[in-house]
Order: C-alpha cells, then sequence, then structure tokens
C-alpha cells in the first residue's frame, strides 16, 4: 500500500456556518494504480486532494504515505512562473530540495531527462511558459512533479483544459509514465468517459462523502449508487433511454447539514430511512455502495448507453 | 420562393487581427427555426465568427466577406443599424454567466433595463411582469425572490438561467450561444441543454451554439459545422456527423475522445502536431499537416466544398479532396 487515508475529516470556517467539505472519506492506493475521484463541484474533490498532498491538515482521520505527493493542476500557465525558462522550471524542486540558490549542473542534466521522458523538444527548454502550448506546459508541469521521484503524483482535472487532440496526447503519456516508472496516480476528473480509461478505481463523491467505489470497470459500467447513475446519464456522450434518471435542481449547500444521506434530497428511490441515517458503504458485489435500497437489493438495472454512436 | 425572414448566412468570413488571420474563410447558413453548431478547438476561429455576427469584434479587426442577416450584409451596416440589432433581432449568451451579469444590480434592474430600453416598454407593471414570466420560462422557482437577487447570490446554473432570461426579453430571432455550458457540472449541463432545447422549439427561433465539445452539439443542434484553423471544413446533419464523419479532422476528434469500446489503458489515438498559427500562410488545405491521409494536392490547393452524399442537395459537405477522389 502506497497511500492509506482513514476517516478524513475537513471542515473550514465560513461566515455563516461551517463548510463540511470532507466528511468521512477513506481510500486506498496501491502501487502501480490509478485511483480516480469524480465528482460535481463542491463534492469536497479539491479539498480532498489538498489533504492527500499535505496542503491541508485533516480535522481528524489518519494518512499515512510513502512519499511526498506532488500535484499537477488544471490550470497549466497559472501554475507556471511567468519569467523562468522551462528548463528552470523543472530545476526548481531539485534546486530547493538541495537548499540551492540556482541548479547546478546535475541539476541541469536531471532536468534535461526528464523533459524527454515528458516528450519536451529540447528547443523548447528555453522558452518561457507563455511561449508554449497548453499540452506542452502540462508536460512541464508533469516533468516538476516527477522530478524528486515520487511514488505517487496527484493530477487535478489535467486535461480539461485542453483540447480533444491534445487531451490523448496526455493520457497516453500518463499511461506510459506509469508503466515505466510504476508510478501511482490520483486522477481528479468530472470527465468519466476519460476516468474509465485510465482509472484502476473509482471514489464517487457527493457532499463530502464516498457514496459508490470499486473498480472503474464496475462502476461505470454497472453503477449502482442512483447519484453515480445520473451522473452516467448526464454525459452528453451517452444518447438517453427513456425513463432512465435526470436530475433536477442542485446539490444543497455544503453548510447545511441534515441528518441521513447527502443524495436524498434529489434521489428519485428515497425512503423514510434515508432522511433519518447516514448509510455508510458496505459491500455489494465487488463495488462499495452507501444506499440503504441497494444494500437491501434494490436492482434499479440501469446500464449506461455506449458514448458517442 | 424560399423565405428569407430569419436566416443568417455567412460567406467567405475572413478576419484578420494584428498580422494573423484568425478567420480564413467561414462559411454558415442557418435556416429559420434551426439551430446550427459550430465545433472547434481553440483557436479554430469559432467564437471570432459569433461575435462578427453581432458586431462585437474589436475595433482592430479587419474583416471581409458576408453576413448576410434577412439578406442585409453586416459587415456594411451602420453601428445604429447593428445596435438595432443586437439584443432585439440577434441576442448572445455565454460560457461564464457571472460575467456577464453586472455584480452591482440586481437580476430584477437587469432584466428591467432589457424589457425598458430594448423593447421599449414604457409601463412598469408590465415590465416586472414581463420579468417574472421570462424567468419562469428559464425555470427558475420563487422568480419573485429572485428578483431582487445579485449574481454572487445565484448560483453558476442559476445565472446562466438568468442570461439566458436576459437574452430572450428582446424576443430575438436568433440567440447565439458561446459554450454556454462549459463552465457547468454535468447534471446542470444537461438541464441547461434541455432548456435551450425547448426554448428553441416553443419561440421557433433559430440557435447558433458554439462549443468545443461534438457530443454536446450533437445533443441541441439539427446541423454542425466543424471549423479548423479558421476554417469550414465539414457541416452535417448532427447525427450523421458524428456516425459519419467525412472530414480526416472531424473523424481524428471522434477518435480522439476515449469510448467504451476501448481497451482501457491502451493508447489513445492522438492527432499529432498542433494547429496552425494564425500567422502561417497556408496555401492548400489547413488540416493537411497533420493529416494521416494526405496526399501531393493538399498541400497545393484549398479544397473546396464536396458535397455529400455525392450530388446531394441537402447541402452538406466537406473541404476535402478525398471526397473528390471517391465520387470519379
Amino acid at each position: 500500500m502506497i497511500l492509506r487515508a482513514v476517516d478524513l475529516f475537513k471542515s473550514y470556517k465560513v461566515p455563516g456556518g461551517r463548510v463540511r467539505a470532507v466528511r468521512g472519506i477513506s481510500l486506498d492506493l496501491e502501487k502501480g494504480k490509478t485511483l480516480a475521484i469524480v465528482g460535481e463541484s463542491g463534492c469536497g474533490k479539491s479539498t480532498l486532494a489538498r489533504v492527500l498532498v499535505g496542503l491541508e491538515a485533516p480535522d481528524s482521520g489518519t494518512l499515512e504515505k510513502a512519499s511526498l505527493i506532488p500535484m499537477v493542476f488544471q490550470d497549466s500557465l497559472g501554475s507556471l512562473h511567468p519569467r523562468r525558462t522551462v528548463l528552470q522550471l523543472i530545476c526548481e524542486p531539485l534546486v530547493i530540495r538541495d537548499g540551492l540558490l540556482r541548479p547546478s549542473e546535475a541539476h541541469e542534466l536531471r532536468a534535461k531527462d526528464l523533459a524527454r521522458q515528458v516528450g519536451l523538444a529540447i528547443e523548447s527548454l528555453t522558452s518561457l511558459p507563455h511561449e508554449l502550448s497548453g499540452g506542452q506546459r502540462q508536460r512541464v508541469n508533469i516533468a516538476r512533479a516527477l522530478a524528486l521521484d515520487p511514488d505517487v503524483i496527484l493530477l487535478d482535472e489535467p486535461v480539461s483544459a485542453l483540447d480533444v487532440s491534445i487531451q490523448a496526447q496526455i493520457l497516453n503519456l500518463l499511461l506510459e509514465l506509469q508503466v515505466s516508472r510504476g508510478l501511482s496516480i490520483i486522477f481528479i476528473s468530472h470527465d468519466l468517459s476519460v476516468v474509465r480509461h485510465i482509472a484502476h478505481d473509482v471514489l464517487v463523491l457527493y457532499l463530502g462523502s464516498v457514496l459508490e467505489s470499486g473498480p472503474a470497470s464496475e462502476v461505470l459500467s454497472r453503477p449502482s449508487h442512483p447519484y453515480t447513475q445520473a451522473l452516467l446519464a448526464s454525459d452528453p456522450s451517452r444518447s438517453r433511454r427513456p425513463g432512465q434518471l435526470v436530475l433536477k435542481d442542485e446539490p444543497p449547500s455544503p453548510l447545511e447539514v441534515l441528518p441521513g444521506c447527502s443524495f436524498a434530497a434529489r434521489c428519485p428511490y428515497v425512503e423514510a430511512v434515508c432522511r433519518l441515517e447516514k448509510p455508510v458503504l458496505k459491500n455489494v458485489g465487488r463495488k462499495a455502495v452507501a444506499c440503504f435500497p441497494v444494500q437491501r437489493g434494490l436492482q434499479v438495472g440501469y446500464e449506461p448507453t455506449p458514448n458517442l454512436s | 420562393m424560399k423565405d428569407l425572414s430569419s436566416s443568417l448566412e455567412i460567406r467567405n468570413l475572413e478576419i484578420r487581427i494584428g498580422s494573423g488571420t484568425q478567420v480564413r474563410s467561414a462559411d454558415l447558413v442557418i435556416e429559420p427555426g434551426r439551430s446550427m453548431g459550430v465545433v472547434g478547438e481553440s483557436g479554430s476561429g469559432k467564437s471570432l465568427t459569433a461575435l462578427a455576427i453581432m458586431g462585437l469584434l474589436p475595433e482592430t479587426a479587419k474583416v471581409s466577406g458576408e453576413v448576410n442577416w434577412q439578406g442585409e450584409n453586416l459587415l456594411r451596416a451602420s453601428a445604429d443599424r447593428r445596435r438595432e440589432i443586437r439584443g432585439r433581432e440577434i441576442a448572445m449568451i455565454f460560457q461564464d454567466p457571472m460575467s456577464s451579469l453586472n455584480p452591482a444590480f440586481t437580476v430584477g434592474f437587469q432584466i428591467d433595463e432589457v424589457l425598458k430600453f430594448r423593447l421599449g416598454l414604457k409601463s412598469k407593471s408590465q415590465r416586472r411582469e414581463r420579468a417574472l414570466k421570462l424567468l419562469s420560462d428559464v425555470g427558475i422557482p420563487a422568480a419573485e425572490e429572485r428578483l431582487k437577487a445579485y449574481p454572487h447570490q445565484l448560483s453558476g446554473g442559476m445565472s446562466q438561467r438568468v442570461s439566458i432570461a436576459m437574452a430572450l426579453a428582446g424576443e430575438p430571432k436568433l440567440l447565439i450561444a458561446d459554450e454556454p455550458t462549459t463552465a457547468l457540472d454535468v447534471t446542470v449541463q444537461m438541464q441547461i441543454l434541455d432548456l435551450l432545447t425547448e426554448i428553441k422549439r416553443d419561440r421557433g427561433m433559430s440557435m447558433l451554439f458554439v462549443t468545443h465539445d461534438l457530443a454536446v452539439a450533437a445533443r441541441v443542434c439539427d446541423e454542425i459545422s466543424v471549423f479548423y484553423a479558421g476554417r469550414t471544413v465539414e457541416k452535417a446533419a448532427a447525427s450523421d456527423l458524428l456516425k459519419h464523419p467525412r472530414h480526416p479532422y472531424t473523424e481524428a476528434l471522434l477518435r480522439a475522445r476515449p469510448h467504451d469500446s476501448n481497451e482501457a489503458r491502451k493508447k489513445l489515438f492522438s492527432i499529432p502536431g498542433t494547429v496552425p498559427r494564425p500567422s502561417n500562410i497556408i496555401k492548400g488545405c489547413v488540416f493537411a499537416s497533420r493529416c494521416e491521409k494526405v496526399f501531393p494536392l493538399c498541400t497545393e490547393r484549398v479544397p473546396e466544398k464536396f458535397g455529400f452524399p455525392s450530388g446531394s442537395a441537402d447541402g452538406s459537405y466537406a473541404r476535402c479532396f478525398l471526397l473528390q477522389k471517391e465520387s470519379l
């Protein structure tokens, strides 16, 4: 096990109350595997990421990790210093680790090797971030993340801002790096087609808790939780089935903590118990699902239609 | 005679800003009551084309070609005439609903402004009634309350609904939507796409829907035009385009998305290289430098529109010499 989190909680004080962004999340990540975290804005995925990499301390819960976890962000330009060259940017983690002011020759050699591994041309080493394309900048960010030889890297929506033709290039790069380095990856994304392609396991988050988790192929082809089903049904690349679940409204405010299941307010299968008691994750087949009706054997029988056809 | 009462026709639109040519040759025809998707990656010129229709390009832009609205070339129209059309006959909504609303005024005030100045409604009570109706038309519950709300008090989905209501206030014949759901969550995106489809149908309005996502365009549009490096490279019925892409670029776009049928974690198809810059002078086909099926003619001459199925009159076409080859 390369990373293990047990029962993490994190809340923030805001005007008008506390936002309970992460409410009891546990996860395991094995060497060489990819764990995807999916959910909509406000589900706590970015807070969870900040806790996992150590940018925030959890309020409670335990976190065991083998090494530091570098992070790659969605905004490839905003994460790079605008006045540094690509070579300087890739050297930066090494320079900081060694407590130096400028890169040594060994650093530059290592940076050039990293640039090659992520598919950056030698000519681009002297470029400034604004001279690069979005895809090239994301390659620089990945090279920086790999500079200190981590076991795990965390990527927060790394391809969401990229054009489709470039997305595929970056996803291919991540898959190659995973195989060649035995890298473990935490991949945060709202794009279920991408997640299905790249991830081994998936956590589906809603208002700070995990509603469903398990192997990506299971969770995304035979979703059990009504929310996972609704998410898949909202994927515009899938044609609609008559009578399938369409979510109304938007998630409730994370400021109000109601007893019971966090999805109860929007769930078509809601029962009295769902509003009183919070369901915990229980194994249903090869997945873990936090839903009373599903745990009791409710079969909604939803299967997503194939995408883009 | 064809009824031209609400159709838009763009021919050979070229837009140059600074030293680059951002739009090389855009062509679009939208019939009354129909919706057209304009799909392309960043730098394809899709948004500039939309802004050219609205007359909202920067003053330094050099524009040539034709943008015909009901038979009138808007590129020749006076600033006053364009202002008359803007918001009244053609309205537009944008990707970021928060920045298209003024943070300092209530939703009610901003809708009222449109009704007063664009529609010229004098009576205050009439305007209020109309504003309430608009908000309920776009699916905003408790409309009375919402009129008093400031933009920051609304969620992303709600503020996009408000900006749709404002766009509809002038009762436009054509609505231009530029990536209206890109900033929204998928479940909310679906709600807004459904809303736009419904509004278009109920009002018999035409729609131009600009997006980078082919699947989203196919959801709301009757037809799709694919833009690449400032040129329209293919146009077809939405369902047909997804099933049978004719232009190698459209095909590549579809192949580069992960499909359920792909084996997980296997290498995805990716388009080599990058989009040509606006400053590049391209003699032949704009996609030739990245195309798998390129042959010598592609780099020599700009491919004209080849209709398909060959000789068909429904106006589907691709700018690709392969189609010419096939029909020989």
